[in-house]
Formats: C-alpha cells, sequence, structure tokens
C-alpha cells in the first residue's frame, strides 16, 4: 500500500496533488492499494500498518514524528532539489524508517544519487494528467498568432520589467494582452491558460515543471525559465528556453523568440508540434511504467525492512 | 540660491545603499558650494549612517519655489510621482536600479514622455535601460564611490565570502554541492558578510581569497568592487547592473538561468588557488585596475560636472 501525504499549504500543493492523484489511479488500476491522505497534525489521517508513506522531504517536522510513533515505512521526495539542503535532511541517513529517498526527474536523480544521502534514491518521473487533455480529438489552429500572452512565475517586478521592454520596445508586442497566469486552484489556472498563446515562464528553481507541460500539451508556446524542472527534456525544438540569470537577457530572448513566431508560422507550428510530443513523452500514462517499478522496489524494501 | 533637493523614501531607520549614494552627493555638492540636501518626511532627521557633511531637512516643512531643483529617486509611489510632476520645479531623475521602474509606470509609459529635465544614473546598464525602453536621449552616469579597501592581507586564506541575502538558494546549492561534490576541498571556510559591520567587512575581504557574488536584479552592485578592491577572486553572479564592471579578465563570472554549474566554477577556483596562490593574479589585477573608476575623487568629478553644466 502506497499512502501519499499531503499537507495542506505546503508548496507547490496543487502539483504535488495531481502527481499523486495520477499515480494512485493508476496503481489502483493495476490491483494496487494507494490513497491520498490530507494530513493535518491527526494521526488517524496517516496511512495505517502495512503502508509505506510517501511525501515531501520539506514536510512538517509532526509529520515525521507520527509516523516514526506508528513505525510507518517512509520514502521522502526531494520535491524541491535545490532547497533540499536548507531542510533538515539527515534523518534520511538515521532513520531506520526511512527506505528510499525519491528524485523527481532523471537529471535530479543522477545529482541526488552522488550525494551519498545514506540510502539509496529512486528517480520518478513527475507528470499528471494535464488539463482537458484529448489528443485525438487535438484542435489544430491554422492561424497562428500572438495575441495573448500568459506569465507564469517570477516577482511582480520582474514581470513589470520584461513587460515594459518588450511593450516599449516593439509595436508588434504592444497590443498583446497579458494574462497573470499564478493560480493555485486548478480551475483557475485552467480557466487563465486557455486561450493564451505563448506562456512566458520565470519559475523559480524547482523539482517538477506540471504547469509547463500543461501549456505544452495544450499547444501552447513556452518561453522562458523551467527553473530545473525540466532540464530532462528542454531542448530548443520544444520551447523557446533561456539560460539566463540577466533580466535583460531574458526579455531581449524573449522579444526575439515571440517576434520570430509571429513572423515564422512554420517555426511557430514545429515548436508547438514538437513540445507537444514532449507533452505525451511525458505524460502520467507514458511515464508511468518507470514510476510502477519505483512503488514495487519500495514495498519490497518496506516488506523486507 | 537655487536648492538642490534629493527626495528619499520615509523610512531611514536602517541603512539603505542607495540612501547612502543620495546622501554621498549631497555632501560632495555641499562642500563645493552648492545649497544641496536631502528630503525625507523621516522625522529622525540626518542618519547616523550617512555622510554627515549631507543636510537633511524634513519635506514637509520644505519650501521649495520655481527654480529650484528636485532630484526625484526611482521608487516613488505613482501618486507622488505624478504631484512631483506638476509642481513647478526643474525635475532631475537619479535612477540607482532600473529593474524597479515597473513599480511607478506603467509598460506602456516611458520616462522620456514626463516633463524631466535631466537623469541621472550609477552605471551604464541603468543608462541603456533609459536610453532603450525610455527614449532618454542623454542620461548622465556618476558612478558611486567604493569604501577605501584595507590592503590585501600578505597572504591571503582559501576562503570565500560571501553576501547570501539576495541568492539564499543557489548559496545552499553552492556550499552543499562542495561537501558532497568536492568532499576534499569541503572544509573550505565560507564567511558570510551580511549585517556585518562595513569595518569587518573589509577586514573580512582582505584576509579572503575568493569572494562568491549572489548578485541579483542589481543596479550597479558595490560588493563584487569592494572584493575586487580587497584583491579577491570573483566568482559568481553580476546581477546585471554589475556589467558596468563586469568582464571575463576582471571577474569568473556566472550566467545561468539554475546554479548547477557554479558550484564546478568555485571548485575550480578553489582547486587552482591550493595548487598556486597566484592562478589568478591577472584576474586579480585587472579588478584592481576596474575599481579605480570608484572613487570619492570620480565620483565628484562626474558630479560636479553635471550639476556645473546642467545650472
Amino acid at each position: 500500500m502506497i499512502g501519499f501525504v499531503l499537507m495542506e499549504g505546503e508548496p507547490a500543493y496543487s502539483e504535488k496533488r495531481r502527481f499523486y492523484q495520477g499515480q494512485i489511479d493508476r496503481l489502483r488500476a493495476g490491483g494496487q492499494a494507494a490513497g491520498l491522505y490530507e494530513f493535518s497534525d491527526d494521526a488517524r489521517h496517516l496511512p495505517g500498518d502495512g503502508a509505506i508513506a510517501v511525501f515531501d522531504v520539506a514536510c512538517r517536522k509532526f509529520l515525521r514524528r507520527h509516523l516514526d510513533e506508528r513505525q510507518i515505512p517512509h520514502a521522502p521526495i526531494i520535491w524541491n532539489p535545490y532547497i533540499f539542503f536548507q531542510t533538515d535532511h539527515h534523518w534520511i541517513r538515521t532513520s531506520d524508517l526511512v527506505v528510499s529517498a525519491l528524485a523527481p526527474g532523471r537529471e535530479s536523480g543522477r545529482m541526488l544519487q552522488k550525494l551519498a544521502l545514506g540510502k539509496s534514491v529512486e528517480t520518478l518521473r513527475i507528470s499528471a494528467e494535464y488539463l482537458d487533455f484529448n489528443p485525438s480529438a487535438r484542435n489544430i489552429v491554422d492561424h497562428l498568432q500572438v495575441s495573448r500572452i500568459g506569465c507564469f512565475g517570477g516577482s511582480q517586478f520582474a514581470i513589470d520589467f520584461i513587460k515594459g521592454i518588450l511593450t516599449r520596445g516593439w509595436p508588434e508586442l504592444a497590443e498583446c494582452e497579458w494574462v497573470d497566469l499564478d493560480a493555485e486552484a486548478l480551475e483557475e489556472w485552467r480557466d487563465r491558460l486557455v486561450g493564451c498563446d505563448v506562456l512566458i515562464s520565470l519559475r523559480g528553481l524547482c523539482g517538477s515543471a506540471l504547469p509547463l507541460l500543461d501549456a505544452m500539451a495544450s499547444d501552447i508556446v513556452v518561453a522562458g525559465m523551467h527553473g530545473g524542472g525540466l532540464r530532462d527534456v528542454a531542448c530548443p525544438e520544444n520551447g523557446i528556453w533561456i539560460n539566463s540569470a540577466t533580466l535583460e537577457t531574458v526579455a531581449e530572448e524573449l522579444s526575439d523568440g515571440l517576434l520570430r513566431l509571429a513572423a515564422d508560422p512554420v517555426w511557430h507550428r514545429q515548436l508547438i508540434d514538437r513540445a507537444f510530443e514532449t507533452a505525451i513523452e511525458n505524460s502520467v500514462d507514458a511515464t508511468f511504467g518507470d514510476n510502477l517499478e519505483v512503488w514495487k522496489r519500495l514495498t519490497e524494501r518496506a516488506l523486507s525492512a | 540660491m537655487v536648492q538642490i533637493v534629493y527626495a528619499t523614501v520615509k523610512n531611514l531607520d536602517q541603512p539603505i545603499g542607495g540612501v547612502i549614494v543620495q546622501a554621498a552627493h549631497v555632501a560632495s555638492l555641499r562642500r563645493a558650494g552648492f545649497d544641496a540636501k536631502i528630503a525625507s518626511s523621516y522625522e529622525g532627521g540626518l542618519p547616523p549612517w550617512v555622510d554627515q557633511d549631507a543636510v537633511f531637512e524634513n519635506s514637509n516643512q520644505l519650501a521649495i519655489g520655481p527654480g529650484d531643483i528636485l532630484v526625484l529617486h526611482d521608487s516613488l509611489p505613482r501618486h507622488t510621482f505624478d504631484r512631483v510632476m506638476s509642481m513647478p520645479v526643474r525635475r532631475v531623475f537619479f535612477c540607482q536600479n532600473h529593474y524597479f521602474l515597473g513599480g511607478t509606470l506603467q509598460p506602456h509609459e516611458r520616462l522620456s514622455d514626463f516633463p524631466i529635465d535631466a537623469f541621472l544614473c550609477v552605471s551604464e546598464p541603468i543608462a541603456a535601460h533609459l536610453r532603450d525602453a525610455h527614449g532618454v536621449a542623454d542620461p548622465f552616469v556618476i558612478r558611486p564611490a567604493i569604501r577605501p579597501a584595507i590592503g590585501p592581507a600578505d597572504e591571503k586564506k582559501i576562503q570565500v565570502c560571501y553576501m547570501p541575502r539576495k541568492r539564499m538558494i543557489e548559496f545552499g546549492s553552492v556550499m552543499y554541492g562542495l561537501r558532497y561534490l568536492y568532499p576534499h576541498i569541503a572544509g573550505t571556510p565560507f564567511v558570510s558578510i551580511h549585517n556585518r559591520h562595513p569595518n569587518d567587512v573589509a577586514a573580512i575581504m582582505a584576509e579572503s581569497a575568493v569572494f562568491l557574488s549572489l548578485s541579483r536584479n542589481e543596479g550597479l552592485g558595490l560588493p563584487p568592487l569592494e572584493a575586487m578592491a580587497a584583491g579577491c577572486v570573483v566568482v559568481g553572479y553580476h546581477g546585471g547592473g554589475g556589467l558596468d564592471y563586469a568582464t571575463a579578465a576582471n571577474g569568473r563570472w556566472y550566467d545561468e538561468a539554475t546554479p548547477d554549474n557554479l558550484v564546478h566554477l568555485l571548485a575550480e577556483t578553489i582547486l587552482s588557488l591550493r595548487a598556486d596562490p597566484n592562478a589568478f593574479s591577472g584576474l586579480v589585477e585587472a579588478g584592481r585596475q576596474t575599481v579605480a573608476g570608484y572613487t570619492d575623487q570620480a565620483m565628484d568629478d562626474a558630479l560636479l560636472d553635471f550639476w556645473r553644466s546642467f545650472l
């Protein structure tokens, strides 16, 4: 039994919930027991005997205390490898109840395996059901344009700075409608994303990138930074990825990319198609087979512990 | 005599780099005989952490009239900005950080659309932004002075000093990456200069061989310059405005969206210094030459050039 534990208010709550739910649905469809546990310092809301608990390594201490008291084996996910070292993590090495540490993505897995955490590191592929995703009914738009730009992540002043440079610098971009995509609630996120031609991502450092995959699956060009969450798959053919820490450079490369999108429909179409393929290759269906092997190994380890 | 009034922020309880620079202008102008002052609605008078040759006026009691000059800063609330635009005074806009202008202006507005008589800034990247994004024809660059450095120690320690405040996550990635990926140099001391007295900062830099620059969205960024003056090898981010001085010759600059490779650049630097303490002597020397443009004299000369021609 795999018990995914989530706490109200934890970072990336919505992304985690979507990932967990996708895994639970498929584990159950394959006849395996799995469940989602919304925990709030009440041990009744934790997985029971025989289960293995999966949760973010950056969880609140009292979650681990409850798991320890009840002797429930666990496998923490290092959901954001960039802040891993700022969290209390030495218990991974010292606790007999930790059966493995879980890394989000292959590159993160390779990096974390080098760090001698004292436990094996298993790599998960982070995906979820995409929004309104139906590849067989994909609506191929003939007339590609850049008129509605969604903006995701980043501080308000960084967004304003980039918006200002694009708006003041190019008449072609000055009339674009800008949409704030930072919404935690899934329905609100979906409502805002629909109709965007481009998603500008100023996403901070993180281990996952479900919102960006959502956009790629919805034929929306992603431009900007993936924050490390798509470092396994980002390439010049599936997005306008920018590798700079300088906002002027980001703005310059964004304007080049957006103007080219508007002027070169063949390239625009190629980007959309390749991004869509990337989304398919990283969909929850395509990646579950790899993850299932991890869940099996964890279960075996928990049983033999 | 014409008053030159540098408007500044309300809260002056804690040291603010931009206010220190404003006060340095005022102090320098007063020494040259101008009627310059710094004005704020702050009730506490001239803060002790600025040049005490500056004069402070409470802006609620300040009489300012036609012919006087109001020097605006880059973080004005919009309602204040609009009010100042309608006042019967001459206006100079002093920009110390261009990244925050979006807090005052709408994306389609340009500074050149407003009745502003002249533009000052602290770095060439800001000047470029004012020219390219705001249509300002001739922004005037007055680079602030860095504090005089303590001469580097005869033998520097293989030690990394750093200012973590603006890139805590990157700092964590680098420090712990060093511990796990380069265990043989993991014992290298890291010394923070955050919240340290300026004299302590100078002493720490003087004894450290390396400065890890964690600059982010700076109008200029003084700590890397201070580190260069102290003979440190500067490794890390220039923060945008640091492109006023950052070159391949004077620092080991890093400009990637994630910090994944910064640990390797820092480790390579430490390993090279361990093998040969003079491994970066050319780079350190280039750094010393770079900071020669950021002295009190250079700032005073540029400041007086501007004001004499403007008046």
